[in-house]
């Protein structure tokens, strides 16, 4: 077997494919979290459908970056998935934690994106 | 060839999987995006193994494996749970549940058939297809 016959190079177009197709549900899910911190931000309260909302998107943010190929970004959503999971009292320091960690889950999200972009497909 | 069910409510996650598992492993996949979709395929399919989310709307996995236990068509299909839940309470959980392995999500596309080839004992298995 060459080494472009390897797993990896075999499913790396396929898998760049996958992740142009789920990108925006991807961005989607990453806004879910920045919108309800900003609406923390402003009334310090979030609805209990809203932190199901929080801790869902979270949650499946988990599964799918490390799946992409990213586990740091993983790490990231399965700590807000904890944060907002539903025995947890969202209050100021529920916000001051992952004000920090959805910035970073961006930017985890856009350098995916940008690797993405240069595999040829 | 081997027949594998995949039950996930995430399309990215499912269309990931089949990927993997064709692609990689050459073996039939077979998707369901409900437990209740899921069910009503293996009882009619029957499938070599289930690949089954934990965390689905509706019917979760493990109330989708009870059911599969309850059935004398379906019971000795073996069962993978597929989970972001890895908390050692969780472990704890779902190791008295008789369950053939859990796999932790995130997984890894490239290494995924051949670490059920060989939680399930199919080895020689997750090879190139022919």
């Amino acid at each position: 077997m060459s080494a472009g016959d390897s797993p990896q190079s075999r499913l790396a177009a396929p898998l760049a494919l996958l992740w142009r197709k789920h990108y925006g549900t991807i961005l989607e899910r990453v806004a879910v979290l920045e919108h309800a911190v900003d609406g923390l931000r402003l009334d310090s309260a979030i609805s209990s459908s809203e932190q199901l909302l929080v801790e869902s998107a979270a949650h499946k943010l988990a599964g799918t970056l490390g799946t992409f190929g990213s586990p740091r970004g993983s790490e990231i959503a399965g700590h807000i998935e904890r944060l907002f999971s539903p025995d947890m009292v969202v209050d100021e320091q529920v916000i001051i934690q992952a004000g920090p960690l959805i910035s970073e889950l961006r930017a985890v999200v856009l350098g995916l994106a940008l690797a993405y972009d240069s595999t040829t497909t | 060839m081997k027949r594998i069910l995949i039950v996930d409510d995430e399309d990215d996650i499912r269309e990931i999987l089949r990927m993997s598992l064709e692609m990689l492993a050459g073996w039939e996949v077979l998707e369901a995006h409900t437990g209740v979709e899921a069910i009503s395929i293996a009882l009619h399919a029957q499938p070599d193994a289930i690949l089954l989310d934990m965390m689905m709307p509706g019917m979760d996995g493990i109330a989708v494996f009870e059911q599969l236990q309850g059935s004398a068509d379906t019971r000795n299909i073996p069962v993978i749970l597929l989970t972001a839940k890895t908390q050692p309470a969780d472990r704890r959980r779902f190791s008295h549940l008789g369950l053939s392995a859990v796999v932790s999500k995130p997984f890894d596309p490239v290494a995924l058939p051949g670490t059920i080839a060989d939680l399930l004992g199919w080895n020689s298995a997750a090879q190139r297809p022919a």
